[in-house]
């Protein structure tokens, strides 16, 4: 019985052993068997969405009646609509200004932070302060938008106690809002950078007469560039796609985002129309970002 | 050397600098002539790279002062003093071409812009390095980027270069070859120079006085060879070169092994008898241990051009060496 099992187990071995060698003798198949499931995932979820949004994009609503029905026959009404309505070009410039303006906020406050944090801070208070800048992004996006929308009421809100005004649930009011939610995403890419940075650059800077402001915009801030770049594509692209702190504040404020979801169960083909907007602005944006050199090192 | 009228270019006066209990350099007084090569030699501890980033002014001293050409420094930030640092590093800044690194220290000062392109040039060419201006530093080799360090701190004309280690992450043959061509370059300029080494090979053979460096403190000042033909203690004598520690009556005295000969002492030499331990050929010289008591062995340097048989192990030896080769070093330990 044991002799047998031996034996058998010796055929395995032998067998397993020839599929491993030949596996790894064929660089396709190692490549395919590695990256076939990522590739299908995104192929079909990202890309196969993105086509049929695009599709759909293209096709109408015929209203007869009482009854709204699509029409699957392809044109470029909805374009024109979304280019030609002041509403949705006035919504459009409203999201990118917002979603600059996050971004904007987040840079002036990660800058400082992340700078203390990989330069100044000692080693152990080093990791804590990662721990304390991640923290947040343990806490659930619904939680923080209602905290927020407490701390921001006109009358009672815990801003208003305590500074005296407060931006309410107005633009400034989401812009507040986003520029927390999104201020780790930019922090921790700066602060790698800035970790990678050698001290002994901004040393040298120092030596040979730069002052901090000097050896700030002439070494650290270009060295810096791709991280900065890194975290604005996350500020800028999460900001421009929101729409819910919008509606936990009451919808005084519409987004991009607000437009396509009151038009999703109304309008379909218009709303995939208005969708792709930001997609067009995101890519726009990349291509910007790639000419200042900044992805090489992402 | 300086003249007893001139200032000196560094002065270090019962500096000291803390980081928190640790005490990385204790109360030390330092002279540097100006014009001078100057090292400041010791193993990685002792504090000579912080005496260096306190001249530079990377740290700041926790007490004593800093004394520039006879102007106490001691407080000013880096960017204030006339001073220039070659990084152990190199410290290159990457996004800028080798000229832009060149010319920072001048643009942040404000030179005006032809003035400024003569000297990138002048620097440049002073470390062999003419048209390189336009590549960046990582397309340059080891050396290459080496030279472009000193370029960049010496296009600025410091009353002081500082040196941290800066043949250290180079290769032996390319750092014998910049060996010498950092004395040259230091006797072109005219400028004081301080490096940082560990290397007491390289301390010796570049500098015209060095300082030994031991937990904080400096232990000795001198020429290379008051260095090494007297030193000052058993520290000392063990880090700079090989030296044999006898004991002589109640003193420690040292022996070097190069002055130690296979002969029977004559007259007022001293000598021993021994046992060859073990035998290394060193290209230029042999070296044996020769064991000569139960708790005693002596390191003995013989040239290998005078043509005597050499020894193998097991072979018993006499050694002798004249009196006046013996250096004190201490006290022995009762």
């Amino acid at each position: 019985m044991g002799r047998r099992l031996d034996g058998d187990q010796g055929l395995t071995r032998t067998a397993r052993q020839r599929a491993a060698r030949f596996v790894s003798s064929h660089r396709g198949i190692r490549l395919g068997g590695l990256l076939a499931g990522p590739l299908l995932w995104i192929v079909g979820a990202y890309i196969g969405a993105l086509i049929a949004l695009l599709v759909t994009s293209l096709y109408h609503n015929e209203t007869t009646g009482l009854l709204t029905q699509m029409v699957t026959e392809p044109g470029l009404d909805n374009y024109r609509t979304v280019v030609d309505s002041p509403v949705y070009r006035d919504v459009a410039l409203r999201t990118v200004g917002a979603a600059l303006a996050v971004t904007a906020i987040d840079l002036a406050i990660a800058l400082p932070v992340a700078f203390y944090m990989a330069k100044v801070a000692s080693t152990r208070s080093r990791r804590r302060l990662v721990i304390a800048v991640t923290m947040p992004l343990w806490a659930g996006y619904l939680v923080k938008g209602y905290a927020w929308r407490a701390m921001l009421n006109p009358e009672s809100g815990l801003i208003k106690e305590v500074v005296g005004a407060t931006p309410g649930y107005g633009l400034w009011g989401t812009i507040t809002t986003l520029s927390y939610l999104w201020l780790p995403y930019m922090v921790i890419p700066i602060y790698a950078g800035l970790d990678r940075l050698p001290n002994s650059l901004l040393e040298a800077s120092t030596d040979l007469g730069g002052t901090a402001g000097r050896t700030f915009r002439s070494v650290v801030l270009p060295l810096l560039l791709p991280s900065i770049v890194a975290g604005s594509i996350f500020t800028f692209s999460l900001s421009l796609g929101d729409f819910y702190v919008n509606r936990i504040f009451g919808g005084t404020t519409q987004f991009i985002g607000n437009n396509i979801y009151s038009n999703f169960g109304v309008n379909l083909p218009l709303a995939a129309a208005y969708a792709t907007v930001p997609v067009l602005i995101m890519a726009a944006y990349l291509l910007l970002a790639r000419a200042t050199g900044a992805l090489k090192e992402l | 050397m300086a003249n007893a009228e001139q200032h000196s270019a560094v002065r270090l006066r019962g500096l000291s600098k803390h980081f928190g209990d640790v005490v990385a350099v204790d109360a030390i007084d330092l002279e540097v002539g100006a014009g001078e090569f100057f090292a400041l030699l010791g193993p990685s501890g002792s504090g000579k790279t912080t005496t260096l980033r306190l001249i530079a002014g990377f740290e700041l001293p926790t007490s004593g002062s800093i004394e520039l050409a006879g102007h106490d420094i001691s407080g000013q930030p880096p960017f204030e003093r006339d001073v220039n640092t070659v990084f152990q590093d190199y410290a290159l800044f990457p996004h800028m071409t080798v000229a832009a690194n060149v010319e920072y220290g001048l643009k942040v000062k404000r030179v005006p812009k032809r003035d400024r392109a003569r000297r990138v040039e002048e620097a440049l060419a002073s470390v062999r390095l003419e048209g390189y201006g336009g590549r960046k530093p990582s397309q340059l080799s080891g050396g290459q980027r080496q030279r472009v360090a000193l370029a960049r701190a010496l296009v600025n004309r410091p009353s002081v270069l500082l040196l941290d280690e800066p043949l250290g992450a180079l290769d032996r043959k390319l750092r014998e070859d910049m060996q010498v061509e950092l004395k040259h370059l230091q006797q072109r300029a005219g400028i004081t120079f301080i490096f940082v080494t560990h290397d007491q090979g390289e301390a010796l053979s570049m500098s015209d006085r060095l300082a030994v460096f031991h937990e904080g403190r400096v232990q000795q000042v001198g020429t290379p060879s008051e260095i090494y033909e007297q030193p000052a203690n058993e520290f000392v004598a063990g880090f700079v070169g090989t030296a044999n520690l006898l004991r002589d009556g109640t003193d420690l005295v040292t022996v070097r092994p190069e002055r130690i000969r296979l002969a029977a002492p004559s007259n007022g030499d001293d000598g021993a008898r021994g046992v060859v331990e073990y035998v290394q050929y060193l290209g230029a010289v042999t070296r044996y241990r020769v064991r000569t008591g139960e708790w005693s062995s002596l390191v003995v340097e013989v040239p290998n051009a005078d043509g005597s048989a050499a020894l193998q192990v097991g072979d018993t030896v006499d050694l002798a060496w004249s009196g006046t080769d013996r250096q004190r070093v201490g006290s022995a330990p009762a």
